[in-house]
């Protein structure tokens, strides 16, 4: 029988074949194209002959794309030595996996990937197996013109083309700068590159986590102990108290030391894939005023608020990773440095234990408008002052970041400005993880998220070229209108001196120092200009899905700006005109209340809704937030007891 | 003359050593509670994790606890002042064994409320700890009165158990401990 013949099916055509780029825009590139012949590709996915369940996944994932995009299946073989057609070689195939980057890391998904062409197939191999998968989406996103940008079917992009487009030169290799990645979870996560929370074929992959941050809770639940051991829970206003009395433990009482080892250790024997094990404070202050915790509370920091706790947290946090080490030396403790154990405690000799991955969160009284590298905003350097200081002497230093921060409010708010200088600067001081809170799955959002995913695994892409890239696949023909949309507001807030966080200038009180009506009104000229462009259907549902944030923003504007009237009208001095002013207010936030969230209801999609819920903004926003407002001080109190009153009339 | 002398001196520095030693010599089986009458070391307890066999914690304050010269017998008891506060007083942990009988006797006067707990463990080590599946027994609660009182308990240890401590709980008033004898 004759051996049938090889064919060749890398044209050069890119006069009828249209690559990823240009159908977008982009600067034409030519490169070859692999078409099927007669509806079939004469190519195949080529896995190991022992293929692990991700390499499999990633075959499968690769051959699904590709009937996506050409409408047309590919099969998925086992390594034959014969094979002569055209093959995709994934993962450690003995045709392909030498070429693989080395697996330098030891978390899954951190080693990277290459992609490389050969005179008959290319090779698409990690260093280790996720990287393998990442490797096949980012051919696919890269040289194919995909991409995702939200978990929803509006937020996948995946052109239809006759053919699949392989340059003749390529060879990539592509190794991650943040080597452990961790925002959303699920379909986008992994897609993107994310190497925490997610699963393949329902089984936990990547770098495994057991709990993400507070966990004192969880680790000494009030239930089980306070009746038998108060000894173990924070004195607080003169008595043990249990934690959901927002209160923490007593960390210097020797025996929890050795109870909250044990229950670390009880859960990594349990699960030996476990990588990194969170111990960590409570969300809220209440740290032990017993003598023993007394005597570890740094002098002068008894009342600040990035420190008094920080002595006993990070004692405790030592004592128990050098009892743990013994048990269980493969495996991590991560611990937080937050709110008020921040700060690097000031002790001669205080060290973190090699196994304690310390994770920094930049929050609170943090800005979140300006970024890590700016040395003219005081809140950023008293946190970067403290962050240096964990990075020099921790060998894990981890980001617990708040990039999409105001998504929890369902509020456009750009956050690429930031992004474009924190992450370089996370990358350079030797960040290990790079997590970030995500709340709203808003499409305005997708843009922040895209280009935090991005630079976690290449710190020094060109910014204005990736905005530029989600524009083109989104936005289709409306592309650069969208554009000038979203570069006004990164721009415009770039430079507004202004800081935003959670209690430096909370969201309710900065927004509408942001959102000025001259920007709302240029903002929405902007979007008019988009919404005028006959662009593809896909592309105006996308715009459309950003004026329904653009006016559910402004719906929220003017109820802020209703309810602060009657404060601007009274003595603020005077109780009982604050007192009648929140009335007021209260009843007028009720009215308009009630109609926005008629309109998130009724406008926003169905994975909005499900996200953060719409009235957490009004809460935020709201008339029993007079104190928010307020420093904490006598004036707080005082507002607070007025906010109280109010509570108890409802 | 020198001989007799020397004789003597040995014969009083071997009163002093037993006494020293009572609970131990005189009761025939080891005192499972170290420090049982409070009369070695300091009186830093509650000050200090660990020392001389006892460690006070504040459970409400005010409170405090301390060694003191009220003594039932000898020099020192401990005494807990609560107030309106409460505190615990722990022994420390000794080995016991497995469903068998323990017998706990403590001498108590004072004001307030007392208790008198046992609290059991599978393993307890410098590293770690790890409570017994039934981990705690209060063998009695009580109001003790102005006048030295002994307290005869008994528990039956639990059948997974290696370990234990007494817990000496006190309530409003001042109370006072001594001569603890844990078999």
């Amino acid at each position: 029988m004759k051996v049938r013949k090889v064919f060749l099916f890398l044209m050069l055509c890119p006069v009828l074949f249209i690559n990823a780029h240009n159908i977008y825009g982009a600067e034409p590139t030519a490169s070859p194209v692999l078409t099927p012949r007669d509806g079939n590709f004469e190519a195949y996915i080529v896995i190991p002959e022992r293929a692990t369940g991700v390499e499999r996944y990633a075959a499968d994932e690769l051959a699904k794309y590709i009937k996506e995009i050409t409408g047309t299946e590919i099969l998925v073989i086992r390594e034959k030595p014969e094979l002569k057609y055209f093959g995709f070689y994934i993962g450690k195939t003995d045709r392909g996996g030498s070429y693989a980057p080395p697996a330098q890391r030891q978390y899954n998904g951190s080693n990277g990937f290459r992609i490389k062409r050969l005179s008959d197939g290319l090779v698409i191999a990690g260093g280790d197996d996720l990287s393998t998968l990442y490797g096949v989406y980012e051919f696919l996103e890269k040289y194919q013109g995909c991409a995702w940008f939200l978990e929803t079917e509006l937020g996948k992009i995946v052109p239809k083309t006759e053919g699949i487009s392989i340059p003749e030169d390529l060879d990539e290799i592509s190794v991650p700068d943040i080597p452990i990645r961790w925002m959303n979870s699920g379909g986008w996560a992994l897609k993107n590159k994310m190497n925490v929370s997610i699963k393949i074929n329902g089984h936990p992959e990547g770098v495994i986590n057991k709990w993400n941050y507070h966990t004192y809770r969880v680790l000494v639940p009030d239930d089980k102990y306070f009746e038998d051991h108060p000894e173990y829970f924070s004195i607080k206003r003169g008595k043990r108290v249990p934690g959901n009395d927002r209160a923490q433990l007593c960390t210097t009482n020797p025996e929890l030391i050795k109870l909250v080892t044990q229950h670390l250790i009880y859960e990594l024997k349990r699960n030996p894939e476990i990588n990194f094990i969170s111990l960590t404070a409570n969300d809220w202050a209440g740290y032990c005023l017993c003598e023993h915790c007394k005597k570890q509370i740094i002098p002068g920091w008894e009342d600040d608020r990035g420190g008094m706790g920080s002595g006993p947290v990070h004692i405790f946090n030592n004592e128990a990773a050098r009892r743990l080490k013994k048990y269980c030396p493969d495996q991590f403790i991560k611990v937080g440095a937050y709110s008020g154990y921040l700060r690097y405690p000031k002790i001669k000799g205080f060290k973190p234990e090699d196994n304690l991955a310390i994770m920094f969160t930049p929050h609170i009284h943090y800005c979140h408008n300006h970024s890590i590298t700016d040395k003219s905003c005081s809140y950023i350097t008293d946190f970067m002052n403290e962050y240096y200081q964990w990075a020099e002497n921790s060998k894990h230093i981890q980001i617990f970041a708040y990039e999409c921060l105001f998504g929890w409010g369902n509020i456009i708010w750009p956050m690429v400005h930031i992004l474009k200088k924190d992450m370089p600067e996370y990358h350079r001081s030797g960040v290990e993880q790079f997590f970030t809170q995500t709340g709203s799955q808003t499409y305005s959002y997708a843009l922040n998220y895209y280009v935090a995913a991005k630079m976690a695994w290449d710190s020094s892409l060109d910014v204005s070229r990736l905005i530029k890239e989600f524009c083109l696949k989104s936005y289709g023909k409306a592309a650069s209108q969208m554009e000038d949309f979203h570069r006004f507001l990164e721009d415009t807030w770039e430079n507004n001196p202004g800081h935003v966080a959670y209690y430096t200038a909370p969201l309710p009180v900065s927004m509408v120092e942001f959102y000025t009506p001259r920007v709302v009104k240029e903002a929405k000229q902007l979007l008019e200009t988009a919404e005028a462009v006959d662009a593809d259907s896909l592309s105006k549902e996308r715009i459309k899905l950003i004026r329904t944030e653009f006016d559910y923003l402004r719906l929220i504007l003017n109820y802020i700006n209703a309810i602060s009237e009657p404060y601007k009208k009274a003595d603020m001095n005077n109780d009982e005109e604050v007192y009648r002013a929140a009335q007021e207010a209260a009843s007028i936030g009720k009215v308009l209340s009630e109609a926005i969230i008629e309109y998130f209801k009724k406008n926003m999609p169905e994975e909005v809704q499900r996200g953060w819920p719409y009235n957490g903004m009004l809460r935020a926003a709201g008339v029993h937030n007079i104190p928010y407002r307020t420093p904490a001080g006598p004036e707080r109190e005082r507002y607070l007891k007025i906010r109280d009153r109010m509570e108890k009339q409802k | 003359m020198k001989n007799s002398f020397f004789l003597i001196h040995i014969i009083v520095l071997l009163i002093v050593f037993m006494f020293s030693f009572s609970d131990n010599i005189f009761s025939g089986e080891e005192n499972l509670a170290a420090n049982p009458s409070f009369e070695t070391g300091g009186k830093a307890v509650g000050q200090e994790y660990n020392q001389n066999g006892w460690t006070f914690f504040v459970i409400e304050e005010p409170a405090e606890g301390k060694i003191t010269g009220n003594a039932k017998d000898g020099k020192s008891c401990f005494e807990i002042r609560v107030q309106k506060g409460r505190g615990f007083l722990h022994s420390d942990v000794f080995p016991v064994e497995a469903s068998s009988d323990l017998s706990v006797s403590v001498w108590v006067k004072g004001s307030g409320k007392t208790a008198v707990e046992v609290l059991w463990w599978k393993e307890y080590n410098g590293d770690i700890v790890n409570e017994s599946e039934h981990h705690r027994d209060v063998l009695k609660k009580f109001e003790p009165s102005d006048s030295w009182e002994e307290i005869n308990l008994s528990a039956r240890i639990p059948k997974d158990a290696k370990y234990a401590y007494i817990r000496l709980a006190a309530e409003g008033g001042n109370i006072c401990f001594d001569n603890i004898v844990v078999k």
